[in-house]
């Protein structure tokens, strides 16, 4: 087997490309054939001027051929394997025997980060073959157990090490998953009041549970989103895997931490920024936020079309993006954190400040959220102004910091992994209904008030489900398998009650 | 000088100067209805070359090498072209351009540029 192969994206997906070279006499001509997009077209002048600095000249008629034929390639990730390709033909390097090349060359011969190094890294260990990839890519590749890969400074010691002259070192297996200390933006301890919204984020956290913060302006939403950052568990290394996998699809910077994604969409998002797509099929914030926080400030402001699109990756945990030229599908496992207003001018409910808006104008401003994106958020909070007194107690003391309630998220994590894992899950907030069913016992005393509930506040199929969800994340979160009445009732209360949610 | 006798000056000393090199003479003068070759060598690989000389006295601002264009480079590619395919040659190619510059004392100074249509495609 003597192949230089190359590869191309497609979504998070790395497909192998094969890199055939034919040199005849003739002109110095370069033809490239194989669908090439710009930037792979370009390659031949990179690759030239390349192979020029280590003084290998090209001569002749050159046709360089990437197959499979029909596949678009895409990137100039692809420069690596040509040159190889090229220097093999040219008889400068001996064939080797099935390895992987990744990289973008300059014209001194160095080789530039690339896109998709991660992918690549699968692909590598799938194929069983060895990998190259430039150096400023080699703390991403390490991620991926089981395969033997190398980075590569420069054209020279790549050509060296495949004569045999001079070995490169394989890379290490990085081991970033260790526990860094993270000091939060917002301490939960620095938030005054807001008893109810600090438990739910703790909810939230330990089952991964979207979170609604409805509240009049300046009493805390935002805050108390940038607090949820503080209080999520790590990343275990398979997700760390899934996170940097499509970061580096987008040429995102790999930094190693293991905190979790923690997105910010502006509301003048468009909805392929935020659910994928583009010529490139590339992934969104929602996928960026896999694992982690999409957080979605002052919601009813959001287009329309945007929220809806969110309807179903919301529930499936992946988004597929559709076009003409293929699908591609993305994951999308993320807790959604939302803040709006309860109305236009923001204070009704509010006790002391009198709201302004009238009963039509509230009533559009509730109707931009349409009920099936609320009826995937499980948690509702009022996130009500503070008192005076309240405002001005500085007792930091007394209230709880974000370390010891980090605490209790991971010990329930914990327990939810125990439980899960047969089944190849981590969370409660992505356990399939049936599973769940099947796996919480439900005593009658809370049959009767489920069922009661569910006349009262016109419970939807999946918002049953979604409450045992969390019905089952607080008793994670006490230590107690057997689910108790006054769990369900708590859960319940976190519910959006019938279809007034901007009753604060 | 004429400027034809000039020119004619020119290739010869071009043939002098490359045959000091060490390259193979093969032919001169080739005409073909879309352009000239002035000089066919031989270099020291073995690869064809055909040359293409030019001559110019100071007195020009513009030194020799520029006063070829993107069109007669073209009418040169076809001419080599037609060539390759009289002689049914089938190894490497290219086309070198050779530059003369004759200051007013009489002396020739020399610029060699090869390849000059390396990558040009069609």
């Amino acid at each position: 087997m003597s192949a230089v192969w190359g590869m191309t994206l497609r979504g998070v997906e790395a497909l192998r490309v094969e890199v055939e070279v034919e040199m005849t006499g003739g002109l110095f001509v370069m033809t490239l054939v194989g669908l090439p997009d710009v930037a792979v077209r370009e390659a031949r002048e990179r690759v030239r001027a390349a192979l020029r600095s280590l003084d290998i000249p090209l001569r002749g008629r050159i046709a360089i051929n990437l197959a499979p034929a029909d596949v678009p390639k895409e990137g100039a990730l692809l420069d690596l394997p040509i040159a190889v390709g090229l220097a093999v033909q040219g008889g400068v390097v001996p064939p080797p025997e099935g390895a992987l090349f990744l990289g973008e060359l300059a014209l001194d011969g160095r080789l530039r980060r690339v896109r998709g190094a991660v992918s690549g890294a699968i692909l590598a260990r799938d194929l069983g073959v060895p990998l190259y990839v430039p150096r400023e890519n080699g703390k991403e590749v390490s991620l991926v157990d089981g395969v033997e890969a190398y980075g590569v400074p420069d054209l020279a010691s790549l050509f060296r090490h495949l004569r045999k002259e001079a070995p490169l070192l394989p890379l290490e297996r990085e081991n970033p998953a260790m526990e860094v200390p993270f000091v939060p933006e917002v301490d939960l301890q620095e938030i005054k009041g807001q008893a109810q919204a600090k438990r739910a984020l703790e909810i939230a956290a330990a089952g991964h549970h979207n979170l609604f913060l409805v509240g009049a302006p300046g009493s805390g939403k935002s805050m108390l989103a940038k607090a949820l950052r503080g209080i999520l568990p790590s990343l275990s290394r398979e997700e760390l895997l899934e996170v940097h996998r499509i970061r580096s699809t987008l040429g995102l910077p790999f930094d190693g931490s293991t905190l979790p994604p923690f997105r910010c969409v502006h509301h003048t998002a468009t909805t392929p920024a935020v659910c994928g797509g583009g010529s490139r099929m590339q992934p969104g914030e929602i996928s960026l936020a896999h694992r982690g926080v999409l957080f979605l400030d002052e919601m009813p402001e959001f287009r329309r079309e945007l929220l809806e699109a969110m309807r179903q990756p919301l529930e499936d945990g992946s988004i597929a993006v559709n076009r003409a030229s293929g699908s591609v599908t993305y994951p999308s496992r993320v807790l959604l954190v939302c803040a709006a207003n309860p109305c236009a001018c923001g204070y009704y409910g509010d006790p002391k400040i009198p709201c302004r808006c009238s009963a039509s104008e509230r009533r559009r401003y509730a109707k931009r959220l349409s009920g099936p994106i609320l009826d995937r958020v499980d948690l509702h909070v009022a996130v009500p102004r503070l008192t005076p007194e309240e405002l001005l107690s500085d007792e930091e003391s007394s209230r709880e910091n974000s370390r010891a309630v980090r605490e209790r998220v991971l010990e329930a994590r914990d327990r939810q992994r125990a439980r899960w894992r047969p089944f190849g899950y981590s969370c409660n907030a992505e356990v399939p209904e049936r599973l769940l069913r099947k796996n919480i016992r439900i005593g009658t005393r809370e049959r009767n008030f489920l069922r009661e509930a569910a006349r009262k506040h016109v419970l939807t199929g999946r918002g049953m489900t979604r409450l045992l969800r969390v019905v089952r994340t607080i008793g994670d979160l006490r230590g107690e398998e057997e689910l108790s009445l006054d769990m369900f009732a708590e859960a319940l209360g976190y519910r959006k009650d019938g279809n007034s949610w901007m009753n604060v | 000088m004429k400027p034809q006798e000039l020119g004619k000056k020119g290739e010869d000393v071009a043939k002098k100067y490359l045959e000091k090199k060490g390259w193979r003479y093969v032919d001169q003068n080739v005409r073909f209805p879309r352009g000239e070759i002035d000089l066919v060598f031989f270099d020291s690989s073995k690869e064809l070359v055909f040359v293409e000389v030019r001559t110019r006295s100071v007195g020009t601002l513009q030194p020799p090498e520029s006063t070829l264009g993107p069109r007669k480079l073209r009418s040169l590619l076809h001419a080599a072209r037609c060539y390759v395919n009289r002689k049914d040659w089938s190894g490497y190619w290219r086309i070198d351009l050779v530059a003369f510059t004759v200051t007013p004392k009489g002396e020739w100074q020399v610029a060699h540029f090869e390849d000059i249509a390396g990558g040009m495609l069609s």
